[in-house]
């Protein structure tokens, strides 16, 4: 970069000696501490004329008697405007910028300037995502890129993040987006054990010539990560340190029942005349059972009557908040220590740190060690990039995350009754058939699920220069994992009865691994002559992809060996202890591979610094179809108008910045295969009760082939007010073609589904980000930033079918993926008590039928998406906030479906309002008698919106003149989901699906740190 | 250096995408020699998930009432509440395979082998018989699935040739996304059965006496209850006779160890003419016992009815004893357990209900003869088998002669209430003669709603999952869903 830009200024230069009757000005141009700088570019505004500093860090101008402004820049400096006046020299102190490496795009095969670039993409800078209290860095992004919709689907630390960008952009395949992390790619959603301080910038690529340089892997956007490197100089050397907590969240509009709540529904709407217990028997509902209003007091003697008004009594007395059980505060910690530093030809950058967080569900929790090492050199012709970084992790889980199940901590805490106690008299828990809440709460410590990661990253890219601006360059990488599960079931406790295997306790354990190799080599070309700048690449790349797991679960746990292989007894044929392969918390037993390889060229010209177009061709072969459909052909083209480099705006001072850019292309989803193999007709393993045996695996599709989009996007920069309003918009449209679906079908064939390539989907939508310093002098900065995302998602076409129902779900042609498809629901009827629903056009009926479901309930997918931030400086403090939103999001709760449901699930906890329940005609209630069916309907279809203040931080920062011990050092505290505004009923309205089950809400998060420069 | 990298990548080009799966066998190699033919055999036979009509009859029916209090997960309590729709849980293919997908996955997996298998070579003479053998099973179970299709999904309650029946698979479905059938009559399918039948039976030789695959009496038997359903009477007596002489019924004595013993072998009972293994970890999801209670915790979920439990002699009759455990008549007691595939009690407390899945039994094939006879106005013959069977069961049992048919009849149809409940056959029975599903008044908590189910109520009949009708447009829902 430093070499086109001193190429640029010669040229300059030249030009600018041509002119007659100039003067000449002089000076030296030096950083904030006085050292000199050389490579600045010196400009006469408004002109073409210009020079560059020479090493020392002076520089000579000449300036025609009509200059009036002469413009300093430079890479990693604020660029600097001084009025010439009379001047004759100009000495100029330049501020480091680490604003502008937002001035740069990195799409992981080169740099752009952003000025020059033609497509679309947000950059999220490190003060943005460092020290943020999440152990996957992905979530950090929530809220800072239009059109990067990330929701957490659980508040377990370290879990990953549903991203999408730009809308969801396949429809049964995968739709993460490809992160590349160095140039080299990287695993999606396995984040867990890096660590996001160490990340310089992450650059969203989202349209077709950014991130359809990666061809059949772009579809989707790519999300590329850049970490820290050395810069020549004096070694910095810093620690930081956090501390904190994180708080259990309350209900949002829920309310469960207390004991006498619960009594009294028990009484009045389980018992009584429209109830559904029989009044001749114990029934085991306390409420209804001890009720002088139950048929049955009228038979029992005045003493039985005392007794079980004792009895009642003493029931009334328990009144047990299980959620304050299960939940608690979770402390939080991290500690880092970061050196860099270099010389002229090499630099380093490195880190170590530690990562402790404790989750808001008992046991939960994250414990992370993270080291990375990154060295560049570079000497005359070669230079060489070395990225490495190893993690370890080992994540705690609570049982049966997310699943309706009533191991699972939270569905117990919804579920359990308000009446119920967790310990008997003598302590011990009081597990036992149908103690949803004690059994949940004793298999906390009776059992275990933690999951061991190890993940190694390693990247070199070597190039030489050659002759004439052409160079060789290799990059070769490396990106592997390692999970390590275990589970352990304690023999002694009532989970090990529970074992199916014996009776006694398990324990599990396996190993998942990842392994992605890379290999991009070819020719690189940059040379700028007069006018023109011109790059370009010719490159070959091969990736080759291979995962595995095998795990085994034993039975027959000896007590006293507690959590080993070595406590389990080998099976017979007669202690049912046979151990098996996988089981609970041991998924994916396997093994697969799939590689791709490639052909590709870029090439980037710019002329005169306004006119820009760039252009991609791309041949993909990937291992997944079949060999007639490998042959896969991508191309992008993107052309950018820098407007203000124009004559006609040199002599105006509104706007500072306009630029139009527009790109066209394709790329493909090779996520979008459910299966490597899935063109091949296929048989696999399935037994007869212990004999081996093979079935039908997969009924095989030759015309299998690679998911597409076609990506257009037009958008423009604009900056004005002296560029204090910076303001982005884009205009996009993505064409989903050759779209997996399964198609349903009929079971006769003896499948179930087949994945064909016979869905059309678009996505389109408009982004904006604005950002203004509202205030900004010497001492105070205010910047105000706003960004969101409109998208509209519809599916065009499945292939002959007009739909396909999922459950219900459903994809129709003409709505968006993710509709809800239920029966609609209207109320209840109050003469009868039955619920009333909607029948296909709407109208009223009291008979459900699952062939009256409809497609009118929305969708899970966000309309909208977006954040706001505030940052404000002023001397030595900073403040910032931000906001994020979903809009538009409708989810179905299946919770609703148990704390209302009426005659079954009796056992489980009800809200309040299932008190007025219907019991009589006339009763005007939302809530059906009790002897009707609950039904699935529109009923459990609910506005999932959210608006959440995602983060506050308050920071002080201390730079002491003479001290010997450290250069500065920085006090804040944050605050992480402070407040979230919804109309969702739950714990937490931000989920990753379509479906509420009793997911791990997220946690808020308060912590205080310090970081010390020395 | 670069130069040569490059020449290298272009050569591991074919390595790099030329890969083959690791973990699934391409059908081109999936049939190559006879071993290969047995291991997919073996994959039909361990495809039957039998347990659903089990599940289905009982709960429908008047075999079962429902768990209470906490234990209780809802199980069965849509279909036990007559409240089923097309995408009841019971219907749709999570649920441990949904009858009819479960049924046709094991009609299509036993085509692909009849097809797939005919180019393999074989070695010798001893591996030649093993194919033709392997093709009569193929075929017999092909048949037999198709004869539940149809006990489960026609359009009629009772056998009606003309009126529609269920889908014909007699070959894999070529290019499954255009695959749209309709339904056959029942007519139809029944030939179709029947031709299946025929051919098996001489394609497997009597020497063949695995009773956890299909043996030449196993197809005997399906005949017979293929005749019985569609009332050739005179074909279900002609197709048992020869088949209770070889597998006579067993004695008191001796008929509890057909329960209790997990893994039954072939010489253990001359009963049991079928049945399918379940065995180990590999398939204990296909079990019978955890239908009723769960695994582990022992949770009830359906315990034995009233009405069924009072219709045995509980002293003399080794079925109470054998299918019961701890029965008590108090409608809430949860210690009132069907203990005919294993039960969680404080005598078995690790119970994980491994035990084989009975599909026929001679109690079955001798019962419908009697019923067979008695229609046929051959009395006496029916007082001999219906005695036969009690005399096997109840001790000191001494047979009083029915002379009134209906009463026979009767009495037939009671005894297969006892001898074969939870075996897939009560609401089958009641079916196939249109008689109302009557329940005790204390098996439904007095709710009279469910207590009767007539033969004209559509809940009657079973609907077409909904999966199938949005998939596959030709196949016509059963009226009322």
């Amino acid at each position: 970069m430093r070499k086109i830009l001193l190429f640029l200024s010669a040229m300059f230069l030249l030009l600018g000696s041509v002119i007659a009757q100039n003067r000449v000005v002089t000076g030296k141009v030096t950083d904030e501490k006085g050292n000199p700088l050389s490579n600045v570019s010196i400009i006469i505004k408004g002109s073409n004329t210009g020079t560059a500093s020479a090493t020392d860090g002076t520089y000579s101008i000449s300036i025609a008697p009509d200059a009036k402004v002469l413009v300093f820049s430079s890479v990693n400096m604020q660029t600097q405007e001084i009025r010439v006046g009379d001047k004759g020299i100009i000495n100029v102190g330049l501020k480091i910028d680490d604003k502008s490496l937002g001035e740069l795009v990195i799409t992981g095969y080169s740099t752009r300037k952003k000025t020059e670039f033609t497509g679309a993409n947000t950059k999220v800078l490190s003060r943005q995502i460092e020290q943020i209290p999440l152990a996957s860095f992905e979530q950090i992004l929530q809220g800072r890129a239009p059109g990067l919709y990330i929701a957490s689907g659980s508040g377990q630390p370290g879990t990953a993040a549903r991203v999408n960008i730009r809308g969801v952009g396949s429809i049964s395949g995968g739709s993460d987006p490809l992160y590349v992390l160095d140039g080299i790619p990287i695993e999606a959603n396995v984040f867990r054990s890096m660590n996001p301080n160490d990340f310089a910038t992450v650059d969203v690529l989202k349209d077709a010539v950014g991130a359809g340089l990666y061809g059949s892997r772009g579809a989707n956007g790519v999300i590329v990560i850049t970490s820290k490197k050395g810069k020549s100089g004096k070694t910095l050397i810093q620690y930081r340190s956090q501390v904190g907590f994180s708080d259990a969240p309350s209900q949002n509009n829920l309310q469960l029942m207390n004991t006498d709540q619960r009594l009294e529904y028990e009484e009045k709407v389980l018992g009584g005349p429209a109830g559904v217990l029989p009044s001749n028997a114990i029934t085991g509902f306390p409420g209804w059972d001890y009720s002088p209003n139950n048929p049955r007091y009228q038979t029992l003697s005045a003493a039985q009557r005392t007794t079980e008004a004792g009895l009642l009594d003493s029931i009334r007395k328990i009144n047990t908040d299980w959620s304050n059980i299960f939940f608690q505060k979770g402390k939080f910690s991290q500690q880092e220590l970061n050196a860099s530093g270099g010389n002229q030809n090499l630099s380093f950058y490195t880190s170590l740190s530690y990562y402790k967080q404790q989750g808001i569900l008992i046991r939960s929790g994250l414990d992370r060690y993270t080291f990375r090492a990154n060295i560049d050199f570079k000497s005359d012709r070669l230079s060489v990039n070395v990225r490495s970084s190893a993690g370890y992790s080992s994540q705690n889980s609570i049982e049966s995350e997310a699943g309706v199940a009533l191991a699972n901590p939270v569905a117990a805490a919804f579920l359990e009754l308000p009446y119920r106690k967790l310990t008997l008299a003598n302590g011990k828990n009081d597990v036992g058939a149908g103690k949803t809440a004690a059994n949940a709460y004793d298999r906390i410590f009776t059992t275990t699920a933690v999951s061991n990661q190890f993940k190694g990253n390693l990247g070199v890219t070597i190039q030489y220069d050659l002759f004439g601006g052409i160079a060789l360059r290799t990059s070769n990488g490396v990106d592997w994992r390692n999970n390590n599960q275990s589970r352990f079931v304690d023999p002694t406790s009532f989970a090990g009865a529970s074992v199916a295997q014996g009776g006694q306790g398990s324990y599990g354990e396996g190993n998942f691994e990842n392994l992605q190799l890379i290999t991009t080599s070819g020719l690189v070309f940059n040379r700028s002559f007069r006018k023109h700048v011109v790059s370009a690449s010719a490159m070959v790349e091969a990736i080759r992809n291979k995962s595995r797991g095998f795990s085994v679960t034993g039975y027959g746990i000896l007590a006293r060996l507690p959590n080993t292989p070595v406590g389990i007894t080998p099976g017979s044929a007669t202690n049912n202890f046979i151990p098996t392969l996988g089981g609970a918390f041991l998924p994916g037993n396997g093994k697969t591979i799939n590689g791709l390889f490639s052909l590709f060229s870029t090439a980037d010209y710019t002329y005169n610094k306004k006119y820009t177009i760039s252009a991609s061709l791309r041949k993909d072969e990937p291992s997944q179809v079949a060999a007639e459909n490998r042959s896969n052909i991508f191309w992008a083209i993107g052309g950018n108008w820098n407007m203000s480099m124009e004559k006609f705006m040199a002599n105006q001072r509104i706007v500072q910045d306009v630029r139009i850019r527009a790109s066209y292309g394709e790329a493909g989803n090779v996520n979008g295969f459910a299966s490597d193999f899935g063109y091949l007709q296929t048989y696999g393993a399935g037994g007869y009760a212990g004999a081996p045996g093979t079935i039908p695996t997969s009924p095989g599709n030759p015309t299998y082939k690679l998911e597409s989009q076609v990506i257009t996007n037009i958008g423009a920069d604009i900056s004005f007010w002296n560029k204090r309003v910076r303001v982005t918009v884009d205009a996009y449209k993505k064409d989903s073609r050759n779209l997996f679906i399964n198609q349903n079908l009929s079971r006769t064939s003896g499948f179930t589904a087949l994945a064909t390539n016979a869905a059309k989907m678009r996505n389109k939508g408009f982004e904006f980000t604005a950002n203004v310093d509202a205030i900004r002098t010497d001492e105070l900065l205010v910047t105000v930033g706003v960004n969101g995302a409109f998208n509209k998602n519809e599916v065009l076409d499945l292939g002959g079918l007009t739909e396909i129902p999922q459950g219900t779900g459903i994809i129709r042609v003409g709505e968006s993926l993710g509709t809800h498809y239920v029966v609609g629901y209207l109320g209840v009827d109050p003469q009868s008590g039955q619920p009333v629903y909607e029948d296909l056009n709407g109208n009223p009926t009291n008979v459900y039928s699952a062939a009256n479901s409809r497609a009118t309930y929305g969708t899970f997918l966000p309309k909208f998406t977006g954040g706001a931030n505030l940052d404000i400086s002023w001397k030595h403090f900073d403040i910032s906030a931000l906001f994020s939103t979903a809009q538009g999001v409708k989810r179905f709760n299946n919770e609703s479906f148990f704390y209302e449901t009426t005659n079954s699930n009796a056992s489980f906890n009800k809200r309040v309002e299932m008190l007025t329940t219907w019991q009589k005609p006339g009763d005007i209630t939302d809530y059906q008698r009790v002897s009707a069916v609950r039904q699935f309907s529109s009923k459990d279809i609910r506005d999932a919106s959210f608006v959440r203040f995602r983060n506050l931080t308050a920071g002080y920062t201390f730079e002491p003149k003479n001290s010997r011990f450290f250069r500065s050092f920085r006090i804040w505290g944050q605050g992480q989901n402070l407040f979230t505004w919804t109309k969702w009923t739950g714990f937490d309205p931000e989920e990753s699906n379509n479906i509420a089950t009793y997911e791990f809400p997220n946690p808020r998060t308060y912590s205080v740190g310090i970081d010390i420069n020395f | 250096m670069m130069l040569m990298l490059v020449l290298t990548l272009g050569a591991c080009r074919k390595d790099v995408i030329n890969v083959l799966p690791v973990d699934q066998i391409p059908v081109q190699l999936a049939f190559q020699n006879m071993n290969d033919v047995n291991n997919a055999v073996n994959g039909v036979y361990g495809s039957w998930q039998a347990r659903r009509s089990n599940y289905i009859s009982a709960l429908i029916s008047d075999e079962v009432r429902l768990g209470t209090g906490a234990q209780y997960r809802n199980v069965g309590f849509v279909l036990f509440n007559w409240q089923h729709v097309s995408d009841s849980q019971d219907w749709r293919d999570a649920e441990t395979g949904g009858v009819w997908t479960n049924l046709y996955t094991v009609i299509d997996r036993a085509n692909r082998v009849l097809e797939l298998m005919v180019p393999v070579e074989t070695a010798d003479a001893a591996e030649a018989a093993l194919k033709v053998r392997y093709r009569g099973e193929m075929l017999a179970i092909r048949a037999m699935a198709h004869l539940e299709l149809l006990r489960n999904f026609s359009r009629s309650a009772e056998y009606n040739a003309a009126d529609s029946g269920v889908v014909i698979q007699r070959e894999y479905a070529k290019d499954a996304a255009t695959y749209f059938p309709g339904r056959s009559t029942q007519g139809a399918v029944m030939a179709f059965i029947d031709s299946n039948l025929i051919e098996a039976s001489n394609l497997i030789p009597a020497s063949f006496t695995d009773i956890s695959r299909v043996t030449r009496n196993a197809v005997k038997a399906s005949q017979v209850r293929a005749a019985l359903y569609s009332k050739r009477w005179q074909l279900a007596i002609d197709s048992s006779n020869a088949l209770i002489t070889a597998q006579p019924v067993t004695n008191i004595a001796n008929f509890p160890a057909i329960w209790k013993t997990k893994s039954l072998a072939s010489n253990q009972s001359t009963e049991v003419i079928w049945k399918l293994n379940v065995n180990g970890s590999s398939n204990l999801g296909n079990a019978i016992g955890s239908l009723w209670q769960d695994v582990g915790t022992g949770g009830v979920q359906a315990s034995p009815a009233v009405k069924l439990l009072s219709t045995f002699d509980q002293t003399n009759d080794v079925r109470y004893s054998t299918y019961f455990r701890t029965p008590t008549t108090t409608p809430s007691a949860p210690n009132n357990l069907i203990a005919k595939y294993g039960a969680v009690s404080s005598v078995s407390p690790s119970e994980n209900f491994e035990y084989d899945i009975k599909m026929i039994r001679t109690a079955e094939i001798l019962l419908a003869r009697a019923e067979a006879y008695a229609e046929l106005d051959l009395l006496t013959e029916a007082n001999n088998d219906l005695a036969a069977l009690r005399t096997n069961r109840i001790t000191g049992y001494t047979h009083v002669a029915i002379t009134d048919k209906p009463t026979l009849i009767n009495e037939i149809l009671l005894e297969r209430y006892k001898e074969l409940c939870y075996e897939g056959q009560r609401y089958y029975d009641l079916k196939r003669r249109s008689l109302t599903i009557a329940r005790d008044i204390s098996d439904v908590a007095n709710n009279t709603v469910i207590q009767n189910l007539p033969a004209s109520n559509s809940k009657y009949i079973l609907p077409i999952p909904q999966q199938e009708v949005f998939a596959n447009p030709n196949v016509g829902q059963n009226p009322g869903y």
